[in-house]
């Protein structure tokens, strides 16, 4: 018998299923893409506050589904939530004045000598009181006038957060208000500490209520700083951190949410039916994907079907199976779903005929895709954190492992540090690598938090793939390749 | 000197009083011994670093010349350099020191064999199903348990698996395949014995027997053990293996020879090699020259990573690195039942430092075809597949129990290299079936 493979019609639905950025910005996102990876089910229930993730792992995308409808329909069941349920958007990305004060508005409150607590709470009070909250308060225009209204009537506040909390209970229902993206709440890390430390006592303060929870989502290196969990019981807090992991087959799983609900996506769903015998079936008009098409062994066959079963002629070069989140990979082996599937599209964009082709995809076409991926992650990495790109953009003249003070003597020579400190203190956002100040070994711990270095055995430090290859740095090894060799020597 | 005949037991002591004369001239030298046993001088560097010691280095070659008779070589052809030769590094590791003084170190080096196997081409190999040498630079670290689970493993899932226990200097596998009772006539070594006089094929019939272990499995392993229940005294045979064949063939050929007739008879869908330990020529030609995959073992010390850096760095200079280096795999063995995660972790780093040192291509940022792998790719030759620590290994001894090998113990001590395993040997054969 000889076994379905795809042919180059998956490709084009590659192309028309996969967003050329996943990044949503603040829209909710399509519904029949919305795929709930079974570990993210804990980090969305209404009773877990802080859920943690890398740049890309899905924090916006959630703080986006949840406060829509139509998705809540959908997930709402496996989540814990009502259809009735109430989200409200605390802070986000996107200024929205009505809904939240943005960084600016933040920054001239506190300018003002408002505290922290109270900002986030007349946030928060705002969303939950809705039409409860008096007619005084409803007038006022700014949040300056709210949050000073707030501190003066802090018993009505008590009470009115009491009685919204009664009637959601009385009506079994929950209110959720969402954080996100709280790195734009400021422009500096003492302010953006404090912020994000008085945001989590308040979170914890909230829990003695039956029916109203804040759900606060943070980059991994946002908890870095001590202060930022230097309040009594912060313990409890952390102790109920849930995080945003995409297992490989979690990643592979998505790809087919995306494949088999774009337009032509009866292309993927035939062709796996026909491979493995699966039943695809709809839930509310969206192709749910089975319970097979997550299992590690299929999924290496659906993929080897569109891919061949190698990353080049032979089989030591690696399954891309493997090889395409292996590449995605920073030091802990996370991969942002963002990269996986920026990867897979650019493959399906650069092919091109090769004579050896025999698949849908060939492996230099998923080589490109990956170092495409590269780009974007180096991209989002300059975005969210400014300061790397001074620190990694020098290193190209080395190549990885190397000693720590090969790395540290690159820096030190082109006066990285200083030159970096004087960059940022001209910038708008003058956030600087946490620990700085300790120099270059302080630098270095702020890249190995961040999963972009690693240590290994003898003070040697390596750099994952995805970002080795993202800023153009080499890979040390013993055998020299011919092609160099017949170079410009 | 004429009238005295030297003779193979006085030609070395008359070396080593003849060159320790000329304790100036380097502070090692060589003595090489061919297969005749004839003595030649063998000195470091090449003849320009000697060239202001020109007369001394005649003097000498006249006088060894002299001394060793019919043992000896003219003395135009008395002295050999180091570098002009090439002479290999793990071929000077063969040698030993025969004397130390005067600030000068004589060594033997003693040519028995062919040699430099590591270095050769593979044979032009006509089998059609996958080889797999288990091989580890030093004994002792679970290799032939491994390999018998993993022929076990592989016969429950209905696999026909050939193994060759080429451990002829302490074989095991054969014995704990195999029961007594259960030995077939003749054994590898007489193969090599017989063959040198032309009469291998007589006891080939008689070299092969089913392991009694996979008896209640869909699959079977048969077994050509080191020896056989009439081999008789072992050592002479061992001693005669490695010697030249009548037509001249060296070892490594013979080798050959024997497992491909073997598999033609079997067909088989496996073929196991387990190697002797050690940097050796049974090694070298299981490794480099069989068209097999290596499974490297190794435990997490210095000895074993300075042991195999000595090979990789051997096998850097082969001609077929290329195709070398995609069938290598490293084994993590007795993974130590606590802290598991730090021990492979520290082990793959010293892994990786191994094979990227000996092995993988040097890359400028992203070489479209380069032979590299990061640190942490799990289907990376350098990514161990651990076989962990298990009480139940420690006396193994399958075919003495009435239950033979315990499924739940195999998987939890092997599961993961058995997995990795199979894929290395598997990947291409079961999806080129599928089409």
């Amino acid at each position: 018998m000889t076994e379905f493979v795809f042919d180059d019609k998956i490709r084009e639905v590659i192309k028309k299923a996969l967003p050329d950025d996943t990044s949503l910005h603040g829209t909710p996102p399509e519904l029949r893409y919305t795929y709930l990876p079974a570990a993210h089910v804990r980090a969305l229930r209404p009773e877990n506050m802080l859920v943690v993730g890398i740049r890309g792992a899905g924090k916006s995308f959630w703080w986006s589904v949840l406060q829509d409808e139509a998705n809540r329909a959908v997930i709402g069941s496996a989540i814990g939530l009502g259809r009735k349920t109430q989200v409200s958007a605390g802070f986000g990305e996107k200024p929205e004045p009505e809904r939240f004060p943005g960084k600016d508005v933040i920054n001239a409150l506190l300018q003002k000598g408002f505290e922290t607590r109270f900002i986030w709470k007349t946030i928060i009070f705002r969303h939950i009181a809705q039409q409860q909250s008096p007619e005084n308060f409803r007038r006022l225009e700014t949040w300056a006038e709210r949050t000073a209204w707030l501190k003066d009537n802090a018993e009505a506040v008590e009470n009115i957060i009491y009685k919204a909390d009664e009637k959601l209970e009385s009506e079994g229902i929950h209110h959720l208000v969402l954080f996100d993206a709280l790195d734009r709440s400021a422009n500096d890390w003492t302010v953006r500490n404090r912020l994000l430390r008085e945001l989590l006592q308040i979170a914890l303060e909230i829990r003695s209520y039956r029916r109203i929870r804040l759900k606060v989502f943070v980059r991994p290196d946002q908890m870095e700083a001590p202060e930022v969990t230097s309040f009594p019981d912060s313990s409890k807090i952390l102790s109920s951190k849930t995080d945003l992991y995409w297992p490989r087959h979690e990643l592979y799983a998505l790809l087919w949410q995306y494949l088999s609900n774009s337009d032509d996506g009866e292309v993927f769903r035939e062709g796996t039916s026909r491979m493995i015998g699966v039943r695809w079936q709809q839930s509310e008009g969206i192709w749910m994907v089975p319970e097979e098409l997550r299992d590690d062994e299929q999924q290496r066959r659906i993929l080897h079907s569109i891919t061949g079963p190698y990353m080049g002629r032979d089989r030591r070069r690696g399954f891309p199976y493997t090889w395409l989140p292996n590449h995605l990979g920073d030091t802990r082996n996370e991969v942002s779903p963002r990269s996986f599937l920026a990867a897979v599209r650019h493959a399906a964009l650069v092919h091109r005929q090769r004579p050896d082709q025999q698949n849908p995809l060939h492996y230099e076409d998923i080589k490109q895709g990956v170092q495409a991926a590269s780009q974007i992650r180096v991209k989002e990495m300059k975005e969210d954190y400014p300061w790397v790109q001074h620190l990694l953009k020098p290193l190209s003249a080395i190549s990885v492992p190397c000693p720590i003070k090969d790395i540290e003597h690159v820096w030190t020579k082109g006066k990285v540090l200083e030159i970096l400190k004087q960059e940022i203190e001209e910038a708008e956002e003058r956030v600087l690598p946490p620990n700085i100040a300790r120099g270059t070994e302080g630098v270095l711990k702020d890249l190995i938090d961040l999963g972009l270095m690693q240590q290994v055995s003898g003070n040697r430090i390596n750099i994952p793939d995805v970002y080795r290859v993202g800023y153009g740095i080499g890979r040390r090894g013993g055998v020299k390749p011919a092609a160099m060799k017949a170079g410009t020597r | 000197m004429s009238g005295h005949p030297v003779f193979f037991e006085q030609a070395l002591t008359k070396a080593l009083e003849t060159v320790k004369q000329f304790h100036g001239l380097a502070q090692e030298i060589t003595l090489v011994r061919d297969f005749r046993g004839r003595i030649r001088l063998l000195l470091p560097g090449s003849a320009v670093d000697y060239r202001n010691k020109e007369r001394t280095i005649k003097r000498l070659a006249a006088a060894l010349s002299a001394a060793l008779g019919g043992y000896g070589f003219p003395p135009e052809q008395m002295i050999l350099y180091n570098e002009a030769l090439a002479v290999a590094a793990n071929e000077l590791s063969d040698r030993f020191a025969l004397d130390q003084s005067d600030g000068m170190t004589i060594h033997l080096l003693d040519r028995q064999i062919t040699g430099q196997d590591w270095l050769k081409d593979p044979f032009a190999s006509q089998n059609s199903n996958p080889r797999a040498t288990l091989f580890g630079v030093k004994g002792g670290v679970g290799r032939s348990t491994a390999l018998i689970i993993w022929a076990w493993h592989l016969a429950q899932r209905g696999k026909k698996v050939l193994v060759f226990d080429l451990d002829l200097e302490s074989p095991g596998v054969s014995s704990t395949l195999l029961p007594l009772e259960a030995m077939p006539d003749f054994g590898i070594v007489d193969w090599f014995v017989e063959d040198g006089v032309g009469q291998g094929d007589l006891i080939t019939p008689e070299m092969l027997a089913v392991s009694p272990l996979a008896s209640g499995s869909r699959g079977d392993i048969k077994i050509v053990p080191a020896f056989g229940s009439k081999t008789g005294e072992y050592l002479p045979k061992l001693a005669r293996c490695y010697a030249q064949s009548a037509e001249a063939a060296s070892w490594g050929e013979r080798l050959e020879w024997m497992v491909t007739s073997f598999e033609r008879n079997e067909q088989p869908d496996l073929v196991l090699l387990d190697s002797r330990a050690g940097v050796h020529d049974i090694a070298a030609v299981a490794i480099t020259r069989m068209n097999a995959f290596s499974l490297l073992f190794a435990v997490d010390s210095a000895q074993t990573w300075r042991a195999y850096s000595f090979l990789f760095n051997h096998w850097k200079r082969h001609a077929r690195l290329s195709d070398l280096r995609q069938r290598m795999q490293i084994v993590a063995a007795m993974v130590p039942e606590t802290n598991r995660g730090e021990h492979l972790k520290r082990f793959r780093e010293h892994a990786w430092d191994l094979f990227r040192e000996g092995l993988y291509d040097e890359v400028p940022a992203e070489a479209a075809d380069a032979f590299t792998f990061d640190l942490n790719d799990e289907e990376a030759p350098h990514y161990p597949a651990p076989v962990f620590w298990h009480r139940a290994l420690q006396e193994f001894e399958p075919c003495a129990q009435a239950e033979g090998i315990e499924g739940k113990m195999a998987a939890e001590a092997m599961g993961l290299f058995m997995d990795r395993a199979d894929r290395l040997v598997f990947a291409g054969v079961d999806e080129d079936n599928a089409k």
